[in-house]
């Protein structure tokens, strides 16, 4: 009994540590991304689903949003919930607008560059019209087929009711804690 | 026996009600598609107030090149465009190209956009929507959204102001330019359709 509770006790701090160390080490940091890598987003996931957040430092309702989307990362299990945070502002951005903004407003999770494209090569790789309009949020099954779109802002209620209804559960130490 | 064959025909009758609604919804659907309008479509009228209260149709504008803004003072993206659409504005005014802008965004009040027009010397009439009825009419999503319309009153282009991806980012593709230049030379436009990035249209709630 006491080996296992101690057992228990490891695996909890390990996981808690571990989760922790993840944020430090992904937190924040830009990944940049070309078009044609998205395809391959959908195909590298075998379980869980996608979120797809398309947003700029410019768009103050996307601002508003990111740290809903920065607690359902710390509080869903990575294997669960692939989330893309998706800046669209181009790599001239990078320097002089991204890389500022995350330094003022850090995020547990990396961010994704959209190196290039308009709307219109992004509706083909993303498998749906979306109207340009920021922020827009996209959520896909492993399968990568679309299961929800969200073409205004969104809260984390809102994502996590589709989580729900995925049969997704959040990491056993945040169960209970509303918004991290 | 007879059951059955009353059970039969009843399932006959679900397939017909099926297929009927079938055909229904696709009729509903194709209707439906009407508020998006397509290019060589005749733009809808309007019969709207500038920030001074003169009142603008569409029509009163035949003839003429029509550049139109679905814009938005609130919004960082839109209000970004707006240096380059003032230049456009003094290029091609004196060629007779005619330059509005509508806001429909459900809170700015005319006196917020003349004096925000001021400000940056937004000459050209910024017309209010109320309640955003002719953005709904027209579909327009975002601001900056253009149209360009032309002397017979059709859409000649439809989309984003330019390519950029910030509000202060260098574009790559002046759509907008290109499509005036090209209908003021009598040419094809080579992009008539295109996607823009911004902000969504704050419209009145429905509720």
């Amino acid at each position: 009994m006491i080996v296992v509770t101690v057992f228990c006790l490891i695996s909890f701090f390990s996981n808690a540590v571990d989760n922790e160390q993840k944020q430090k080490k992904e937190g924040s940091i830009i990944k940049n991304i070309k078009l044609d890598e998205i395809e391959a987003l959908f195909l590298s996931h075998k379980q869980g689903i996608i979120i797809i957040n398309l947003w700029a430092t410019w768009c103050s309702p996307c601002v508003a949003e990111l740290p809903s989307f920065g607690n359902i990362y710390k509080r869903y299990p990575e294997e669960q919930v692939h989330l893309y945070l998706l800046n669209i502002e181009g790599k001239e951005a990078e320097e002089k607008k991204l890389k500022p903004f995350l330094k003022k407003n850090p995020l547990p999770c990396p961010v994704y560059l959209l190196e290039d494209g308009t709307p219109t090569d992004l509706e083909k790789v993303l498998k749906t019209e979306i109207s340009g309009a920021l922020p827009t949020t996209l959520i896909y099954n492993s399968n990568g087929k679309l299961i929800k779109k969200f073409e205004n802002p969104i809260t984390e209620e809102e994502i996590e009711k589709v989580l729900k209804e995925y049969k997704i559960k959040p990491n056993v130490e945040s169960q209970g804690e509303k918004s991290g | 026996m007879r059951k059955r064959f009353a059970f039969e025909n009843l399932k006959n009758k679900d397939w017909a009600i099926t297929f009927l609604s079938l055909i229904f919804c696709v009729i509903l659907g194709l209707s439906c598609r009407g508020t998006a309008l397509s290019i060589g479509e005749a733009m809808p009228d309007f019969k709207l107030k500038d920030c001074d209260g003169n009142e603008h149709t569409l029509s009163q504008y035949k003839g003429k090149i029509v550049v139109i803004e679905f814009c938005s003072k609130e919004c960082p993206y839109s209000r970004g465009a707006d240096p380059d659409l003032i230049k456009l504005h003094e290029k091609y005014s004196s060629q007779g190209v005619v330059f509005l802008g509508i806001d429909s965004h459900f809170q700015t009040q005319p006196e917020d956009i003349k004096k925000y027009a001021l400000q940056i010397k937004k000459v050209y009439p910024i017309l209010k929507d109320i309640e955003n009825k002719y953005a709904d009419l027209v579909g327009a999503k975002v601001t900056p959204e253009i149209f360009i319309i032309d002397k017979e009153g059709k859409i000649a282009y439809h989309g984003a102001f330019d390519d950029r991806k910030s509000p202060d980012g260098k574009p790559t593709e002046k759509y907008t330019e290109n499509a005036i230049e090209s209908l003021l030379g009598g040419k094809a436009i080579e992009k008539t359709e295109t996607k823009a990035w911004g902000c969504s249209i704050k419209r009145v709630s429905k509720n």
